[in-house]
């Protein structure tokens, strides 16, 4: 036939550098979250030990795996996926779903409404998650831009607003 | 009014919104497929519809087969090449994306592509696919014959009908509406709103209703958004000409039509519909704007009928608080008011393009009186004249 043509469409190299990074500095908040905020402690401890989860794109990524470890603290483990098991996956259905939310033009819950994020695991553990996430998003965006990734902005105290964002800052920086 | 049994079968998926194309390399691959074969027109392509398809599978590692020369000649034959490259080149899955003709073209693949037993000419007719078929991917992308998610086909003398006809999702992205002509846009419209509200007039099917009332909705909402680039059109900008800025209410409109495709397959005794297209052969006007002529009078020939309380249809033309406001006895008369001043405001600001109608369409009463055996007869006369069934006090009952 003439008119036929086969194309392999190619990748979005730059949506995936700046999610690379978006994940990156995400996934190393939670783990400084976990040790500063009572809230998101709270959640992990509800989570059972060497519990993984990951947050990425289908079908090739690019993921964030956090974990918790037999010893109950929390990591991160980089976006590798292949070499590690995986309790709960978050998957958005595509690069450009991801790119939505990371570039908060759409909150968790809004992405979920407009089936652009499916589960496989336990919901509960999803829906912790999610919370999770939305506590750190708190401590590491301004307020207009969190209040557009999340549901509802939280009434917090000035003192937990100040020194909670500096240390979550500071350790997602360090690594610590 | 509770009915003792209700049927309702719709095995599409609707995907509408924003980037809603690239949710198909997760949909397709949930079915089992990976390599999809793109059917469209030159006609999409130029308008660049197909390039958004293309970077919709970006970072998908899914390879897509393109074939943009589907147009309203396509025949058969043009079937039998089309098969022979399916399954040469391994493809598992069709997606159609452009006009009415396209959707045929790749409904009549699918049934030679899929592993049923027969061939086109014995799977022809009412019923005979028993089978689920390859998946099928329909992606609208602007004004169709309101029908092409519908369980029917045709391609040359052969016609098809079968549940597992419908496509197994139907995608509407904004990015790939364009405007097409003023008749094209309000026959879509019209043909939708008939199919819908003579399905919401006529059943106590609550399923039905409320994908009837919803389109019905759509309809009446972004209509006239979609005709402003006709009848007040804005000069294009000199420097950084901007596109059509109307595509969402396109978008909405081509869902109303989804939704219409599905009624009819639910739906065997749509009047206004069958009649529609009976009549398009005696006239070059738009079938759907013919069926918009007759729903008035199918309205009024039905409404007698015990099954359906006419009076409803109110709601989702209008608004709760308006019908809130109208007394149920005038309800009726409401929506065949606004049915008729609709049709006769676009008759009047197209200059008479749109008919208002039979007689302004081209059909003489000597055709009419021919079509008497087949069609209530009510119906034609008044449809033709534009005169109201009503007669003093009472409808006159069917």
């Amino acid at each position: 036939m003439e008119d036929f043509v086969e194309i392999k469409p190619k990748g979005k190299p730059l949506k995936r550098i700046y999610l690379n990074l978006m994940l990156w500095f995400v996934g190393r908040a939670i783990q400084a979250s976990a040790k500063v905020d009572k809230k998101v402690k709270q959640e992990f401890e509800d989570l059972p030990k060497g519990y993984n989860f990951a947050l990425g794109a289908f079908p090739n990524g690019p993921w964030m795996v956090v974990g918790k470890d037999d010893d109950g603290r929390v990591r991160y483990l980089g976006r590798n996926v292949k070499d590690k098991t995986i309790d709960l996956w978050m998957t958005l259905k595509s690069v450009e779903a991801l790119f939505l939310l990371f570039t908060f033009q759409e909150s968790t819950p809004v992405s979920n409404a407009r089936s652009r994020l499916f589960v496989e695991g336990d919901l509960p553990h999803a829906c912790a998650v999610v919370r999770i996430m939305d506590i750190v998003q708190v401590y590491l965006l301004p307020k207009f831009i969190a209040k557009l990734a999340i549901k509802r902005y939280p009434r917090w105290s000035l003192k937990q607003h100040i020194i909670g964002r500096i240390l979550v800052n500071a350790r997602t920086l360090i690594g610590y | 009014m509770n009915p003792a049994s209700i049927e309702f079968l719709c095995r599409s998926t609707t995907g509408f919104g924003k980037i809603a194309l690239e949710h198909l390399p997760s949909d397709l691959t949930a079915v089992g497929a990976q390599k999809p074969l793109v059917l469209t027109s030159k006609s999409v392509t130029r308008r660049k519809g197909t390039t958004h398809v293309i970077n919709a599978f970006r970072e998908s590692g899914m390879t897509l087969g393109i074939v943009d020369s589907i147009n309203g000649t396509a025949s058969v034959d043009t079937v039998g090449e089309l098969a022979a490259l399916y399954q040469d080149k391994g493809f598992d899955a069709i997606l159609a994306l452009g006009p009415h003709s396209v959707a045929h073209v790749a409904k009549v693949l699918n049934i030679a592509v899929s592993d049923t037993p027969g061939n086109l000419r014995t799977l022809s007719g009412n019923g005979k696919i028993k089978r689920p078929l390859n998946p099928l991917i329909y992606i609208p992308s602007g004004a169709g014959s309101g029908f092409e998610t519908a369980g029917e086909a045709s391609l040359d003398a052969l016609s098809f009908s079968s549940p597992f006809l419908m496509p197994d999702k139907v995608v509407i992205d904004p990015r790939l509406m364009a405007q097409d002509s003023l008749e094209a846009v309000t026959g879509e419209a019209m043909a939708s709103l008939a199919c819908c509200a003579e399905a919401h007039g006529t059943t106590a099917n609550p399923l039905i209703r409320s994908y009837a009332a919803t389109a019905i909705s759509l309809v009446m909402e972004n209509l006239e958004p979609c005709l402003q680039p006709f009848f007040n059109p804005k000069a294009p900008r000199r420097f950084f000409p901007k596109a059509a800025t109307n595509e969402k209410a396109l978008a909405g409109l081509a869902t109303a039509a989804a939704i219409s495709g599905y009624l009819f397959s639910n739906c065997d005794d749509l009047i206004t519909v069958k009649l529609g297209r009976s009549l398009a052969g005696f006239s070059s006007v738009n079938p759907g704007l013919l069926m918009g002529v007759l729903l008035p009078a199918v309205l009024e020939y039905r409404s007698g009928n015990a099954a359906g309380t006419m009076e409803r249809l109110l709601l989702p033309m209008t608004g709760l608080d308006n019908y809130c406001a109208t007394p149920k006895e005038q309800r009726f008369d409401q929506v065949l008011s606004i049915l008729r001043q609709l049709i006769n405001g676009l008759f009047q600001r197209s200059d008479a393009a749109i008919p208002r109608t039979l007689s302004d369409a081209g059909i003489s009463l000597n055709t009419l009186e021919q079509m008497t055996t087949d069609w209530p007869k009510p119906i034609l006369t008044h449809a033709h004249s534009g005169n109201p069934m009503k007669q003093g006090d009472h409808h006159v009952r069917a």
